[in-house]
């Protein structure tokens, strides 16, 4: 008996306690009480419009779309009492973004795009308190060095001084097919958008434009090389795949040698002197017009 | 005994309770209520008027930051037309660039572009928007490309004359407008319109039998997209839909009116070729619709769905005609001729299907399951008098990956799948082929593979691996068995201190059943920031990069048809780097000087130096406004083509409001 009233007593205050709640939310007036410096960036945020707009079901409460209830944290003010995106795995992190970004439409291809594989974070690029200027060396270049590297040669495309950016022929969000290269219009090769002249269809089409791309001659970021062709003369270029040998088993398309050309004459070295139109002819079956 | 021992037990259970304050309400509801009182629209309306928008409120709302500068030049030593082909800034004033923003309420615009005043890249980006009415992007740049270089297309070359017949100085204006209607909406209607256009003259080489032309050619092209559709937004899936159309035109012509002795030194048959009058018109009318549909759904929460599906059905008409007049010779008939005038019309189409489909499971939290179908579908149907059905074009690309990532831990990743690449091709055969078309195939088979460690917050290394082996490849130059190694990493050694690279590395080595083509390359970069004290007074930012690449591939010299060897070798190392020192930072003022630049060596094939250092002094004048003073030096050498280098000192001074 008295063994029970012990127990009863020592239990007492157990059960006097509360149970400890679950978050609940606070709205962004609190948050910004503490994190005034922070709110006033985000007001120039996009993400701004989730505290004006009850689409989204956070009206008055955007901090917590992301950071979750911020009822302990705030009691608390301890970092660890509130989600921190930045500090969760990548698909964590991803799965708070997608909670609205998910059915964007540049995100189609973004399961077999390189960055969610790779488990590259929304916030690894995105500043999602206020927006970031546009600098796509500092922004893609601490991930893709080699790349950036590949831009301080002399023939490229004009990428520091602003003339094109990363996302022009890149859909960092995913694309089906390799390196995540962007489409022009509907299903054009993204290079297209800017050299429209190349675009055809030609009656005379050479293959291998439509079929591997540009860059089955050409370094598409830099190369030392004129025209940022992958090889220095152009003989060269043609020749790699205009030359099938004999005995060959596994033959390719555009082997066969086109013509006995004589190619210690420097007239016919250059072969884009006369195939003129390398890219594709409306006339000449062999691109000569 | 027993009773002082119940109150001292009852006793001591309620000492240890904190006492409730009343007069104090609870740390939330503190909170909220001093949130609210704060948030009263009666009391900011009260602060109002008290106080008219001071100039904090007005930086809040504008945002500002603009580069004004003029730049001159010392002139180019070496060859000034690679030079432009390079670089090819120029002297003048300039608006460097400018980033404004403004935000009010609803509104909110942003302003951004760089180069203008005759700079060969110039673009502007302008965005307005006001909630839950529209957003408007428009985008416009404008890039003048010049290039003509004297090695590149020239062969008169070894007779000391320097100059491409391959030669362009042209503009490209490109403008990208979009408008969204009801952004947040569940229904957001939006259209776009793009204008694309090129303009310019240059050289090229109008071809007869026998000898090419240099001559003059100017061109003219034109593209407008035009685009428009609906995105609809739920919570579980959105999808697109979007319909547009090209019109393409194209007037590229080709004229001369002088003597034209050609490439050809010597005359042909006894006779000297020339030309004299040439008039080669190029009018191509092309145009497009297309058809783009993309969803992406959440039906369960572990379960991704996406899929694409696009169609488009380009389409060209040509008028060609050609006049010219001199002296010309037929190979075949081995006849000479003085006039000839041409007409030809062509025409073809090319309808091309896309379409993908991507599946994502999360059976667990730490388990993903990838498998994604892509296919890619296009023929050419080309139609011109009597031309046969062999210039006909197909190509079938398909390709099927499955993948699965694991989180055995929550610092490890694990990834492992299979990629299937399969597709068939019809192209027209050379010249010398006994058939009139090729058909040719693709087949390969793609291990996949890598791995995740994320050690600390402060410590990750990611690599990935695809090891390939084809049956089929489409041309000479593809890849056939290969291995690609990627890895990326990045440490912050110290608050101040972060640490990245990345190795890149492609095996490609023919079977023996194959053309023998071996193909190596490799590339290694290691980059740091340095910002000690949070970067207040010094900011460093390196990066080195090693690069190479070997191949080798067997060919055949068409004069002799014998095998020879065809060998390309490429090393080259990058450094790039910008230290910035705010200098003396007790001072009341605080100049920033920032050194830095490029540094690109390469030997190998074609040997070359590149250097692109800069140095930039900025210096507060007042508030908001700075003066700044830059100097650059662009010095390029080539070791087998020196007649090519160039090199030349900028400085640039200018004021910086921000």
């Amino acid at each position: 008996m008295r063994m029970l009233l012990v127990i009863i007593l020592l239990g007492m205050p157990l059960v006097g306690q509360e149970k400890k709640a679950a978050p609940e939310y606070m709205g962004t007036a609190v948050c910004q009480g503490c994190h005034e410096e922070l709110f006033q960036s985000f007001t120039k945020s996009p993400h701004y419009r989730v505290e004006t707009d009850a689409k989204h079901g956070f009206a008055e409460k955007s901090c917590e779309s992301c950071h979750g209830p911020g009822s302990a944290h705030a009691e608390s003010a301890t970092p660890s009492d509130i989600r921190n995106p930045l500090r969760l795995s990548a698909p964590q992190s991803n799965r708070v973004c997608l909670g609205c970004h998910l059915n964007q439409p540049s995100r189609v291809g973004a399961i077999r795009g390189g960055h969610a594989r790779n488990q590259v974070a929304c916030t690894s690029c995105h500043s999602v308190h206020k927006p970031k200027p546009r600098n796509y060396v500092a922004n893609c270049g601490t991930c893709h060095v080699a790349t950036v590297a590949q831009f301080q040669r002399p023939y490229r495309h004009k990428l520091q001084e602003g003339g094109i950016g990363c996302v022009d022929c890149h859909n960092p969000h995913g694309r089906l097919l390799t390196n995540a290269l962007r489409d022009v219009s509907s299903n054009e090769p993204g290079c297209l958008r800017c050299h429209g002249d190349k675009r055809g269809p030609f009656a005379f089409e050479h293959a291998p434009m439509r079929m591997e791309g540009c860059s089955a001659c050409h370094e598409s970021h830099g190369s030392s090389n004129p025209r940022m062709l992958t090889r220095p003369q152009v003989s060269q270029q043609c020749l790699e795949c205009h030359s099938n040998l004999a005995g060959v088993a596994s033959p390719t398309t555009g082997g066969i040698p086109p013509a006995f050309h004589d190619l210690s004459n420097p007239r016919i070295r250059s072969c884009t002197g006369c195939h003129v139109k390398i890219h594709g002819s409306h006339v000449n079956r062999t691109l000569l017009r | 005994m027993k009773p002082a021992l119940l109150a001292l037990l009852i006793a001591g259970v309620l000492c240890a309770q904190d006492k409730p304050a009343p007069e104090k309400p609870a740390p939330q509801e503190a909170a909220k209520e001093e949130a609210k009182t704060e948030a009263k629209p009666e009391a900011k309306a009260e602060a109002k008027t008290e106080a008219a928008p001071d100039a904090a409120a007005i930086e809040r709302m504008f945002e500002i930051d603009l580069e004004v500068g003029a730049r001159w030049q010392q002139n180019v030593l070496g060859n000034r037309d690679t030079y432009r082909s390079v670089v090819n800034l120029g002297e003048g004033v300039r608006v460097m660039n400018w980033d404004a923003r403004f935000h009010k309420d609803a509104w909110s615009a942003t302003s951004r572009g760089a180069g203008w005043g005759g700079d060969p890249s110039e673009w502007l980006n302008f965005q307005l928007e006001r909630q839950k009415y529209f957003r408007f992007n428009a985008d416009h740049r404008n890039t003048a490309y010049f290039n003509s270089l004297p090695s590149f297309a020239n062969p008169l070359l070894d007779r000391g004359i320097y100059a491409s017949q391959r030669a362009f100085d042209t503009h490209r204006k490109l403008t990208d407008l979009q408008v969204d209607f009801l952004p947040g909406a569940k229904l957001i209607p939006f259209f776009g319109f793009m204008r694309d256009r090129g303009f310019g003259r240059g050289t090229s080489n109008f071809v007869a039998d026998s000898n090419e032309y240099p001559v003059l050619t100017n061109l003219n092209d034109r593209t407008n997209l035009y685009r428009g559709g609906v995105r609809l937004e739920l919570k579980r899936m959105h999808a697109t839909l979007e319909q547009g159309g090209i019109q393409f035109n194209d007037d590229q012509n080709l004229v001369n009116a002088s003597r034209n002795l050609g490439n050809r030194p010597i005359p042909a048959l006894g006779q000297t070729l020339f030309l004299n009058n040439l008039l080669q018109a190029y009018q191509v009318d092309g145009s497009s619709i297309y058809t783009k549909a993309l969803m992406t759904a959440q039906p369960v929460g572990w379960l991704d769905v996406s899929g694409a599906f696009q169609y488009s059905r380009p389409k060209s008409d040509v008028n060609y005609r050609q006049e010219n007049d001199g002296r010309f010779v037929d190979i075949d008939s081995l006849l000479f001729f003085n006039t000839q005038s041409i007409r030809l019309v062509s025409a073809a189409r090319q309808p091309h299907t896309t379409g993908n489909l991507g599946l994502e499971l999360r059976p667990y939290s730490s388990v993903r399951l990838m498998s994604s179908y892509v296919t890619d579908r296009l023929q050419s149907e080309p139609t011109l008098a009597n031309t046969p059905l062999a210039e006909r074009l197909e190509w079938n690309y398909n390709q099927h990956q499955t993948e699965a990532i694991v989180e055995p831990t929550h610092r490890i990743t694990l990834r492992g799948g299979y990629r299937y690449v399969w597709g068939d091709g019809l192209a027209r055969s050379g010249q010398l082929s006994l058939s009139p078309t090729e058909r040719t195939e693709l087949k390969r088979h793609v291990a996949l593979g890598g791995a995740g460690f994320r050690a600390t917050d402060k410590a990750s290394l990611n690599a990935d691996v695809e090891i390939a082996r084809s049956d089929r490849v489409m041309f000479r130059t593809s890849l056939t068995d290969y291995e690609r190694i990627r890895m990326r990493g990045r440490y912050q050694l110290l608050t101040s201190l972060r640490l990245y690279g990345t190795v890149q590395i492609l095996n490609n080595s023919n079977p023996p059943s194959f053309n023998r083509f071996e193909f190596k390359s490799h590339q290694t970069a290691l980059g740091l920031q340095w910002m000690p004290s949070g970067g207040n007074t010094i900011q460093m930012t390196g990066e080195y990069s090693r690069a190479a690449v070997k191949s080798e591939m067997d060919y055949l010299i068409p004069q002799v048809l014998q095998s020879a060897l065809s060998r390309y070798r490429e090393n080259t190392h990058t450094i790039t780097g910008l230290v910035q020192w705010r200098i003396a930072a007790g001072w009341t003022w605080h100049p920033t000087l920032a050194a830095g630049g490029s540094l690109y060596l390469t030997s190998g094939t074609r040997p070359t130096d590149y250097y692109q250092p800069v140095v930039r002094l900025n210096t507060p004048v007042v508030s908001h406004l700075d003066l700044f003073a830059e100097y650059r030096y662009y010095g390029l050498t080539q070791q087998i083509y020196h007649f090519e280098g160039f090199r030349t000192h900028q400085g640039a001074v200018g004021v910086r409001i921000h």
